[in-house]
Order: structure tokens, then C-alpha cells, then sequence
């Protein structure tokens, strides 16, 4: 008979794995959350919700009802919103009804592709009115501020570019618009070696 | 034992200068994603090599303070114990031994993790068993304090994955003490007491057929496979007992389930190896014959005889099986479908390896990306010769499956058997979908045409295979397709629009169209369709069907659905609603109470789903707002059957509507599990059972009552402690338990209820249909429902053998057709085994 001392206890209950699970907390974190670190962390262990990003503006709730339910009853879904136009910005909350569901969620739906894009899904203590509005500057999300890549599915260019954009935009258009004809550049035969004139070529 | 490129996983190709990413022969490797082992990654926060810091034990443990050198040793001699054997290459011996002295001399020092990661490496990498038992063997040799360590530690590990039901992790490790035999680890004669704990309720060899013993027999059988080498040469006489122990078992299993087609998931074969058990049982018998031989993977104990020979065996304790697990907790294995020709005498290296992938997909279920990449690696400890691999190899269209074993085809058949395993597979579809997309993402080309290949193979028999597995690939490719860019082959299967609407392919064909269109929108699948399949999709996009537009009904019925509208619209409460309605239909003299009562309801429900019918948020709003109106309205089954049939015609043209409109309608409790049950089996189907969306309320609906059953059967659990807490606890307390055992206790004996009608109800319909003339409007309506009816048996066989007695005496009577009551004796037998 082995005696229990022979290693140590706790390789019986330690939850070590070699290969990391889909379905423990990433290091997603809601900037607002008014509570403690251990606080986000026990509310995480029990959650039911998780929050959804990296979705098209244009993706819809029915899409998202679709794929998400395939992990388990939804019981709502909050979509995202622009805080000016109240417009889908890109985000939402799916709730469950079971903690189980939103795990194998994260399992199972989190990096597969919805409307071609990559979804991508964290667990989250929960909605809170006020969470569903974007806190970008410009009503959207804060990532699409700082955005410098174009992005279709997300309102072309990111705000602050898409701004830069325009600013150029109106400066071309201000510089050459105050062009009326055509030069035709001068008549001279300085480079006429590179022409055909002697046809070297 | 070259240690610098085996180290500190993730710096790869790093380090050492001049050393090229080449193979033996000076040719550049091809850089495949599934080359790089899920732990090469570089661990994130600090340098730290291996893969301590990841995971479990220290997640969310802040930042990584300054490189610690014992942390630096841990992680590499983990990273070495994960790494070992990874490939079947002629310095495996040598490495094994190398790292046996580096375990024996570190281990008193890193006791912890070098013991924590061989337990992880055993349970989360089971193709590798050969090298971790070596391994073990090896320390044992070298130390016995050291191997019984481990050898106690696994066997402590097996005890508790016993205790819990865990078989994925019981057959695993008790592969892992078959092997220790052979390793001199421990004794033949201790791993006959284990398997013997296994065979305990068979005993006598008249045992009862049952879940638990079907599992316990599986396990015991893959044991022997693999214990029955060294078994054969130190207790010939036990194993062959216990060989015929198993044997007798498995065919009285066999004959109990004698032309049992109830989960047979091709009906076009005879069920040859649809029998897991007697499909293991001959692979045994082959080994068994070729002298217990099992030659598909490399076996490095082979080379270390003369160590092991010296080394000490431990004793063990008994183990024990678990006494309170439910019929439904046991594993149910999952045979192995035939899908691409492979050679028919190499059926005992297919199983084997075959074997390997189901047990990786089911140890690693809890990342599939890194499961994905493990996958691909498994053959990499295949003994030469033993099977082709695709994405290894040149010219992959060269690879013929009729003449050699090719890896990516056995893989990509053990997935679709999961998939489509009956009554129910292990895990969620969607596990097996992603799993997919993880797989063709590492290797675009080659998996792709691999999984068309299996979805053209199963297609090509459509017309056999059961109804519910058709469903479940027709789910599995909507989501498949959607996440690559909505490319596929359609011109392939352009047959299927010319054919009757019912056809088991139209139908598929449809159904996966549908699908993909809930998944993006009608023009994008349009646009990717050929102009023939313009039958097959619907003609505009899914909208609602609003009854009381302005130009089809009378002046007064305007009037009322004007000022309905107008109410709700402009945010008008429920009273003043109810009042509009009142006052309208109370002037409709020529027709009594129950019909104005009836329009009234229509209007009503027409309108509150018209407000709600923008967004699944809109609805839910529209119903949550007038939920004490819609239940007001409900106040009979016959007023509740209306509501959910007005809300049937106004989601006509969209069925994903109309399902979770009625799935929220029952949560809200304005209808009822039998409202649905009574508007799905409507006698208005007929002719189109072949439907999927009806079956997926169906399902949603049963599903729901059984989990109700469940939470409260959770919460009298509760309740009954909190109770029994309070009497023991003396001290007068002001604390109150949360609900009354007496509350509860009648809830959970209404919802028991409920869930009986549900079944016997359902069931009712079922054999009634079925058994009329008129159930059907054809032998194909009819066998969708038929197969319909075999998916409802099997899935709810729990609650319907519950209520055997009554369905016997007042459903599946004589009355009954034939078929009707053979898919009744059948899910009886299915239970019972």
C-alpha cells in the first residue's frame, strides 16, 4: 500500500496544464470596473456573460444569435453602440443562461469567423446600463480612434486617420483646384538625348 | 544529448548560429504551422522558456518578478519532458536516457514540477504513452524511491478521474500502467488486479448489459491491447481469462443489440463495426494473433530490457468504481465510420491510430487550436511505413488511400465519427467545427480538399444516412464554409435543385443554403450560388408577414389595427391597449364572446411581434412589455395554441425568427412546452416534416423542460442543506433559508409533470402520424418523420423508458405500425445496454 505522504498533495489538486484552456480569463479588462482585482476575478468564475469584439458594424443581431448559439441559449444580447449616433460600433454582450455555456463559448466560438472577421470573445462580469455605448471620442470604440488601417467592416478609416484623411483630402483639393489649365512645360532640349530625337534607345 | 535546441521552448532556430532550418539531406524544411508544437510557443511576461508560469496553477499571478535561476531549471526540465519523443527518430534512446539521469538527479529539487508536468504529459499527450512509460520506467530503473513516486502519483491520479467519471482520462492512464508492466515498473499480477477491479460486476459471467459495464469492458479491451505483450509472457493464463471474460460480455452485448438500428448511422452497410465493442474485440483478437504485436507506433521500452530488468515493481492499491454516477455519465465509445477506402489489412494500425486521435480530441477538448496542432503531430511516432502523411510529402495528390494508411484521412474520419455519433457525441457540434477550421487553417490546401473529400463521401449516401446526422453536417458545413470566405464547390451538387423538395439532398443541400444565409445575409449567398440553385434559396430576404396590412381587410378591422398601431408605436402602456381593444370589438355585435375574444388575441399578438420584430432586442422588449397582456390572452391551451400559431404565419418567411420567438415565449411563460408540442405536430405540416426548422424547436422545447428539471432538482438540494444547516444550528439566527423545502419540492413535482406530458405527448403525436395514411404526404415526408421520430426516441431515451408503462399501454399499442413499435423496442434495448 502506497502511503499518501510518498508525494506531495497537492499534484491531486492543482489545475496545471501543459496545453493552456480556451476557457479561463485573458487579459481583457473592463477600464470602468469599480471593483477589486479579486473581485473581477470571482465574478469572472461565475459569469454568464461575455463580451464580444471585433464585429463589423454591419454584422447583425440575428447573425450573431446564429453563431453564438451554438454554444448553449442565449438569453440576451446587448449590441454596442456609437454614443452619438447610436449606431452598431462594432462590440456586444452575450449573455447565457449558465456559466457553462459562456466557457464553451469561449472554447468553441471565440476566434472563428463571422461576417469574415475574426469574433473575438472574454469573459465578462456582466452588463451594466451605460456599457453598451462606445467611449471613443467620437462616440464609437476607443480602438477605432487610434485605428491607421483601413477597415471596411468597421467605417472605413479609424477616426483619427479617417480625420487626417479628410484634412488631406481638403488640402489637395484646395492646392489643385486653384489650377485652371494645364502647363505645358517649356520648350527646351536639354534632356532630348532621352527622347527620340536621335533615336539611340 | 544535444540539450541547446531542445530548450527553452520558442526560441527555435534561435541561438546557435549556423544552424539552418534544414533536414538531413540539406533541404530547406517547409515551415508548416502545424510543425510548431502548441508549447513552442515563447511564454508570455519575461523569458522564462517553458510553460510554468501558463495555465492553471499560476494564471493571473501578476507580473513575472526577475528571472529566477531554480525558475529558469524548472522550466527547462518541463520544457524536456514535454519535448521528449515528440518525433520517432534515431536519437529518441539516447534523449530518453540522457533525461532520465537530468530527472533522477533534479528530481528531489523540482520535485513539483517535474512530477506536475509528467502527470500533464500522460494525461494531455496519450499518443505518446510509449515514451512516458519508458520514461517512468527509466526513473524506476535508475531510482526506485523516484518511480514509485510517480508510479503512486498516477495511480492516485487514476483513482480520482475514476471517482469522477472522467473516462477519457481513465482509458489514458490505465494505457499508461499497461505499459509500466512491460517497463518492470510494476507487476503483471498488479495489473491484473486492476483490470480485474474493472471486470468486478461481470463476475460469474451472466452480467447484466448495461452503460456502466459497456464502458468498464471498453476499457479493460483497450488495455489489453496494449498489456497484452508482456502479460502474454508473465500471466498467459490471466490474460486469457480475462480476454474471455470481456469476450463472453461483448457478445452478450452484441446479441442484445442484434439488428438494433436505432443509432446506426449508415443504413446502406450491414452495421459491421458499428458495434464499437465487438469492432475492439476483433482488433484484440488480430494483436492477439500476430503474437499481441502492436507495431504501428514506436515502442523505445524495447531497447532498455536490460535496465528494466534490474528495476523494483511497486505494489498499488485497489482501485475502486465509482458508485454514484448516473447511466448517462458513463462514456459511450464512438465507432469509427468508414468514410475514404483504406487497406483491409492494416485494420489493426488504423485502430490504433485512430485510437490515438480520439483520445487526443477528447484530452485536449479544452483548446482546439493546440489540439489541432497535436493532431498533426501524432504520426510523427509512427514506426516506418505505417501510413502515408499528406502534408509531409511532396506530391500529396499521389497519395493513394487504397494501398497505404494516410494520416490526415484517418484524423479527418475520427472527427466526422465524433461528429456523428449516436445518440449524442461527446461534446458540442460546434467543438468539432472549430476543430476543423483550426485544422484547414494549418494547412490550407491539403485539409480543405481532405474535408471536402469526407463531406462528398458522406453526401454520396445521403439518401442512407440517418436524419439527425444529416442535420447535424448540414450544421457543421454552414459554419465551416462561412469561416473561408463562403467558398465551395456548389457546382457539384446542382442535381439536387432538380430533385423532389423532400429528396434526403434537396433538402441538405437546402437546409446548409439556409443556414449559411442566418450566418451572412440572402445576396451574399446569392451571389456565390450558380443561377440553377435559384430554387433552392429563397426568392427575397427573410422578412415577417404582418397580417393586417392596410389593403386585405374590412373597414372596422382597419380601424381597430390602426389604433392598435398607433398605441404602440407612440410607447402606449398595456392598459391602454387592452382598452383600445376592448372598446373596438365590444361594438361587434354580430359575433359571440369567444370569437371577438379570439380576434382580439390575433390583433393583439400581430401587433405586439410586428413592434418587435427590427432586432431579437426589439422583440424581446415588445414581449417583456406585454407580457401580462399576452398571458391574459393565454388563458386556455386552445387561446395559447393561437398565439403560438399567429406567431408561426407572421415568422413564415423567417424561420429563425420564428423559432426564438417561440423559444422567448415560453420562457415568458405566456405559452406552454405542450402549446409547441400541439402546434409542431399540427396536421397543416404534413408534407413538410422534411423541414429542419420545426424539429430544432422541437428539441429546443424538450431541452428546456429537461433543464428546468435539473436547476430545481439543484435548487431542492439546496435547500434541504440550508434546511438541515438551520436545525443543527442552535444559535437563534435571523437568517432565513432562501426558499422552503415544501416550495420547491411542489415546483420540481410540477415541472416532473410537465416533462412527462412533454414526452408522452410528443410520443403521441409521433405514433399517431406515423401510423395513418394521411401522417405523411409520401413515403419520403414520411420517412423524414420517422427518422425524426427515432432522433426523439434515442435523445430522450432517459424519460421515455421513465415512462415505458404508459407509453406502452396507451401510445405504442397495436395500433401502432410496425415500425413504429420496433423504434419503441429498440430505444428500450438501447437503454438497457
Amino acid at each position: 500500500m502506497a502511503p499518501a505522504t510518498l508525494f506531495d498533495d497537492s499534484l491531486l489538486t492543482d489545475t496545471f496544464t501543459i496545453v493552456p484552456r480556451l476557457d479561463r480569463p485573458s487579459t481583457y479588462k473592463d477600464h470602468q470596473y469599480q471593483g477589486s482585482t479579486e473581485q473581477w476575478s470571482t465574478d469572472l468564475a461565475r459569469t454568464t456573460t461575455l463580451y464580444v469584439g471585433n464585429l463589423s458594424f454591419y454584422t447583425t443581431e440575428e447573425q450573431l444569435y446564429e453563431i453564438f448559439s451554438k454554444a448553449g441559449e442565449i438569453k440576451r444580447i446587448i449590441m454596442g453602440l456609437s454614443r452619438n449616433d447610436k449606431t452598431p460600433c462594432g462590440f456586444c454582450f452575450v449573455e447565457y443562461y449558465t456559466h457553462e455555456n459562456a466557457l464553451e463559448c469561449m472554447k468553441y466560438v471565440n476566434g472563428t469567423k463571422l461576417d469574415d472577421r475574426i469574433v473575438r470573445t472574454d469573459l465578462d462580469p456582466g452588463f451594466k446600463e451605460g456599457r453598451q455605448f462606445g467611449r471613443g471620442r467620437s462616440g464609437g470604440q476607443v480602438r477605432d480612434e487610434y485605428r491607421q488601417e483601413y477597415d471596411e467592416g468597421r467605417g472605413g478609416w479609424g477616426h483619427m486617420r479617417a480625420k487626417q484623411e479628410e484634412d488631406r483630402r481638403i488640402q489637395q483639393e484646395e492646392n489643385y483646384e486653384a489650377i485652371a489649365s494645364v502647363p505645358a512645360g517649356a520648350e527646351l532640349e536639354i534632356n532630348g538625348r532621352l527622347g527620340d530625337k536621335h533615336g539611340d534607345m | 544529448m544535444d540539450f541547446s535546441g531542445r530548450v527553452g521552448g520558442g526560441r527555435r532556430g534561435g541561438g546557435s548560429g549556423g544552424h539552418r532550418n534544414v533536414d538531413e539531406f540539406g533541404r530547406e524544411r517547409r515551415d508548416r504551422p502545424h510543425q510548431r508544437k502548441p508549447y513552442d510557443r515563447p511564454a508570455r511576461g519575461g523569458h522564462r522558456g517553458g510553460h510554468g508560469g501558463r495555465g492553471g496553477a499560476h494564471a493571473g499571478m501578476g507580473p513575472v518578478g526577475p528571472i529566477d535561476e531554480a525558475q529558469e531549471i524548472e522550466s527547462r526540465l518541463s520544457s524536456l519532458i514535454v519535448k521528449v519523443g515528440d518525433k520517432n527518430t534515431p536519437t529518441l534512446q539516447n534523449n530518453l536516457e540522457a533525461l532520465s539521469v537530468v530527472l533522477e538527479k533534479d528530481c528531489v529539487k523540482h520535485e513539483l514540477t517535474v512530477m506536475r508536468t509528467f502527470r500533464q504529459c500522460v494525461l494531455e499527450l496519450p499518443w505518446k504513452v510509449t515514451v512516458y512509460s519508458t520514461l517512468a520506467g527509466l526513473l524506476n530503473a535508475k531510482n526506485s524511491e523516484t518511480g514509485e513516486k510517480v508510479v503512486a502519483l498516477m495511480h492516485a491520479v487514476l483513482r480520482g478521474s475514476l471517482a469522477k467519471g472522467d473516462w477519457g482520462s481513465v482509458k489514458v492512464l490505465m494505457r499508461f500502467f499497461a505499459l509500466l508492466v512491460s517497463t518492470n515498473s510494476i507487476a503483471a499480477s498488479t495489473l491484473i488486479g486492476m483490470l480485474d477491479t474493472f471486470l468486478a460486476p461481470l463476475a460469474g459471467g451472466s452480467a447484466k448489459v448495461s452503460a456502466s459495464n459497456n464502458c468498464y469492458v471498453f476499457i479493460v479491451l483497450s488495455t489489453l491491447l496494449w498489456a497484452g505483450r508482456s502479460l502474454k509472457e508473465h500471466a498467459p493464463a490471466e490474460l486469457e481469462q480475462r480476454l474471455e471474460l470481456a469476450a463472453k460480455y461483448v457478445q452478450a452485448q452484441a446479441e442484445i443489440n442484434q439488428g438494433n438500428t436505432l443509432s446506426t448511422v449508415f443504413h446502406d452497410t450491414p452495421p459491421k463495426g458499428s458495434n464499437t465493442l465487438v469492432h475492439l474485440l476483433d482488433v484484440v483478437r488480430a494483436v492477439a494473433g500476430n503474437d499481441w504485436k502492436v507495431d504501428a507506433i514506436y515502442a523505445p521500452f524495447e531497447l532498455f530490457a536490460s535496465e528494466f530488468a534490474q528495476a523494483k515493481q511497486h505494489e498499488l492499491p485497489a482501485l475502486e468504481l465509482p458508485t454514484e454516477l448516473a447511466a448517462t455519465a458513463f462514456y459511450t465509445p464512438s465507432e469509427f465510420l468508414q468514410l475514404v477506402p483504406s487497406p483491409s489489412d492494416q485494420a489493426v494500425r488504423k485502430y490504433v491510430l485512430q485510437d490515438f486521435i480520439a483520445d487526443t480530441l477528447t484530452q485536449l477538448e479544452g483548446n482546439r487550436k493546440d489540439c489541432g496542432k497535436c493532431l498533426m503531430q501524432i504520426h510523427n511516432l509512427c514506426n516506418e511505413d505505417v501510413c502515408s502523411v499528406m502534408t509531409a510529402v511532396q506530391h500529396p495528390e499521389d497519395v493513394d488511400p487504397e494501398s497505404t494508411l494516410v494520416f490526415e484521412y484517418m484524423m479527418a474520419e475520427v472527427l466526422f465519427s465524433f461528429l456523428l455519433q449516436l445518440p449524442e457525441g461527446l461534446y458540442r457540434e460546434m467543438y468539432y467545427t472549430s476543430l476543423a477550421i483550426e485544422l484547414r487553417k494549418a494547412e490550407p490546401v491539403i485539409l480543405a480538399n481532405v474535408f471536402e473529400t469526407m463531406v462528398e463521401s458522406i453526401v454520396a449516401r445521403v439518401q442512407f444516412i440517418d436524419v439527425e446526422c444529416l442535420n447535424r453536417l448540414s450544421n457543421w458545413l454552414a459554419v465551416y464554409i462561412s469561416n473561408f470566405g463562403f467558398q465551395w464547390d456548389w457546382t457539384k451538387w446542382e442535381s439536387a435543385a432538380s430533385e423532389p423538395v423532400d429528396s434526403p439532398k434537396h433538402r441538405f443541400v437546402q437546409e446548409t443554403l439556409l443556414k449559411l444565409i442566418r450566418l451572412s445575409y440572402l445576396d451574399r449567398v446569392r451571389a456565390m450560388l450558380p443561377d440553377s440553385y435559384s430554387a433552392l434559396i429563397p426568392a427575397k430576404a427573410p422578412a415577417h408577414n404582418f397580417k393586417f396590412t392596410v389593403q386585405a381587410m374590412d373597414e372596422r378591422t382597419r380601424e381597430v389595427s390602426v389604433a392598435v398601431g398607433r398605441c404602440l408605436k407612440s410607447k402606449g402602456t398595456v392598459e391602454q391597449a387592452l382598452a383600445i381593444l376592448q372598446e373596438h370589438y365590444s361594438k361587434w355585435a354580430d359575433i359571440d364572446d369567444d370569437r371577438r375574444q379570439s380576434l382580439a388575441r390575433e390583433m393583439l399578438v400581430e401587433h405586439v411581434l410586428l413592434l418587435g420584430s427590427k432586432t431579437f432586442s426589439h422583440m424581446l422588449n415588445a414581449i417583456e412589455k406585454f407580457m401580462p397582456a399576452l398571458q391574459k390572452f393565454g388563458d386556455s391551451p386552445e387561446a395559447k395554441l393561437q398565439i403560438a400559431q399567429v406567431t408561426e404565419d407572421f415568422w413564415l418567411g423567417n424561420p429563425q425568427f420564428f423559432a426564438i420567438t417561440i423559444d422567448k415565449l415560453i420562457n415568458y411563460r405566456v405559452i406552454d412546452p405542450a402549446t409547441v408540442i400541439a402546434m409542431l405536430f399540427d396536421d397543416g405540416h404534413v408534407g413538410s416534416w422534411s423541414k429542419f426548422q420545426y424539429w430544432e424547436i422541437l428539441h429546443n422545447t424538450v431541452k428546456k423542460v429537461n433543464m428546468r428539471v435539473v436547476q430545481l432538482q439543484g435548487r431542492l438540494e439546496a435547500a434541504v442543506t440550508a434546511a438541515n444547516a438551520m436545525a443543527d444550528d442552535d444559535t437563534p439566527t435571523e437568517i432565513q433559508p432562501a426558499e422552503s423545502v415544501e416550495h420547491v419540492e411542489a415546483t420540481l413535482a410540477q415541472m416532473v409533470q410537465e416533462q412527462r406530458d412533454v414526452v408522452v405527448s410528443t410520443a403521441r403525436h409521433f405514433a399517431r402520424l406515423l401510423s395513418s395514411g394521411s401522417g405523411a404526404s409520401g413515403e419520403l415526408d414520411r420517412a423524414w418523420l420517422h427518422g425524426r421520430f427515432k432522433e426523439f426516441l434515442r435523445t430522450y431515451r432517459i424519460q421515455v423508458v421513465e415512462n415505458a408503462s404508459t407509453l406502452e399501454s396507451s401510445v405504442f399499442t397495436a395500433e401502432a405500425s410496425g415500425d413504429v413499435r420496433q423504434a419503441f423496442e429498440d430505444v428500450r434495448k438501447l437503454s438497457a445496454a
